[in-house]
């Protein structure tokens, strides 16, 4: 706990620059609530889960940052996460908000930039660049850089996807996408390919799937475990190339008797 | 003296046991975990995987 002072502040400078905390404890949620959010008046995340079976540590506290591809990029004590560790992580990260005062011309791309309406924002910062003036070229010029980085995170989140199969999570992706990116042209082409991938019998089979699971995943616990198993099963054999297949096909096997 | 020596044992047991475990590491792809719970977390995000495109810390953390 006594560390909490200095992830406040991480969190306080970065968390409109795309960092985020995930503080996990397995401790019932009363603990939490009354121990950390309500005592220390904690505004970064604070999550339930058990994460001791994937994430090892032998002490606590202890922590693990994720780039923005998931992969791991330091692992050990929260003390010796830095502020200058954190800035250098995030230089390439999407940014919320604007860091800079930008020309009063920019007032409302900078506004649409920090409400999320990227397509809005984009529109202004590339007329912006068509003025006279150098002062407003110039800072529309940086506004574009802050959104192209949008569309770096996007397009990655989607090449994962893409990679893994995940069709739910691309379809999730694209629609996010587009919708941020309303009334440009890199939003009209995100739905158009969110249009295509819905056609696609792949992605249907993959969100009934994902469905399915869902329906049932709260209530096996207290079905009979062949019934669960039966019902798991039966998801995996008519979905067995979608994500949600074989994590049922996976489930299954928890429930041999 | 034998409570010392189960002791002991059962250090050493835990040592061998931790040692083997394989923990996450800087390279590795971090695994994916849902929340049971959580707080100051934008509604609608439900796991970890949801932070990609961002610098994501994890805290194991405890009241004790």
């Amino acid at each position: 706990m006594a560390g909490v002072p200095h992830l406040q502040e991480l969190h306080n400078k970065f968390s409109d620059k795309g960092f985020a905390i995930v503080a996990v404890s397995k401790e019932d949620a009363g603990t939490i609530e009354s121990k950390l959010i309500k005592a220390k008046e904690v505004t970064y995340g604070v999550v339930k889960a058990d994460i001791g079976s994937i994430y090892q540590t032998r002490g606590i506290p202890h922590c693990w940052v994720l780039d923005a591809d998931g992969k791991c990029i330091f692992e050990g004590h929260p003390s010796s996460v830095t502020e200058q560790s954190v800035e250098e992580w995030t230089k390439d990260i999407a940014p919320t908000k604007v860091d800079r005062e930008l020309a009063k011309d920019l007032k409302n791309g900078v506004k649409a930039f920090e409400a999320g309406e990227l397509g809005k924002a984009l529109a202004e910062a590339k007329e912006a660049q068509a003025s006279e003036d150098e002062l407003v070229k110039t800072d529309g010029a940086y506004l574009e850089s802050l959104v192209k980085k949008h569309v770096d995170m996007y397009t990655g989140k989607m090449e994962s996807a893409k990679k893994s199969g995940d069709l739910v999570k691309l379809g999730k992706t694209l629609e996010e996408a587009s919708e941020k990116f309303k009334g440009s042209e890199q939003g009209d082409k995100w739905k158009d390919e969110l249009k295509e991938l819905e056609k696609s019998d792949a992605y249907k089979d993959t969100t009934k799937a994902a469905d399915e699971l869902e329906k049932i995943r709260d209530k096996l616990e207290d079905m009979r475990p062949s019934s669960a198993r039966k019902k798991l099963e039966k998801i995996a054999e008519k979905y067995p190339d979608t994500p949600a297949g074989k994590e049922a096909a996976e489930l299954a096997k928890r429930y041999n008797e | 003296m034998k409570v010392l020596g189960s002791l002991a044992i059962a250090l050493l047991t835990a040592m061998v046991f931790a040692s083997s475990l394989s923990a996450v590491a800087p390279g590795d792809q971090g695994p994916n975990f849902k929340f049971d719970k959580s707080w100051n977390i934008e509604e609608g995000v439900t796991e970890l995987d949801q932070y990609r495109g961002k610098i994501v810390m994890i805290e194991a953390w405890a009241t004790w």
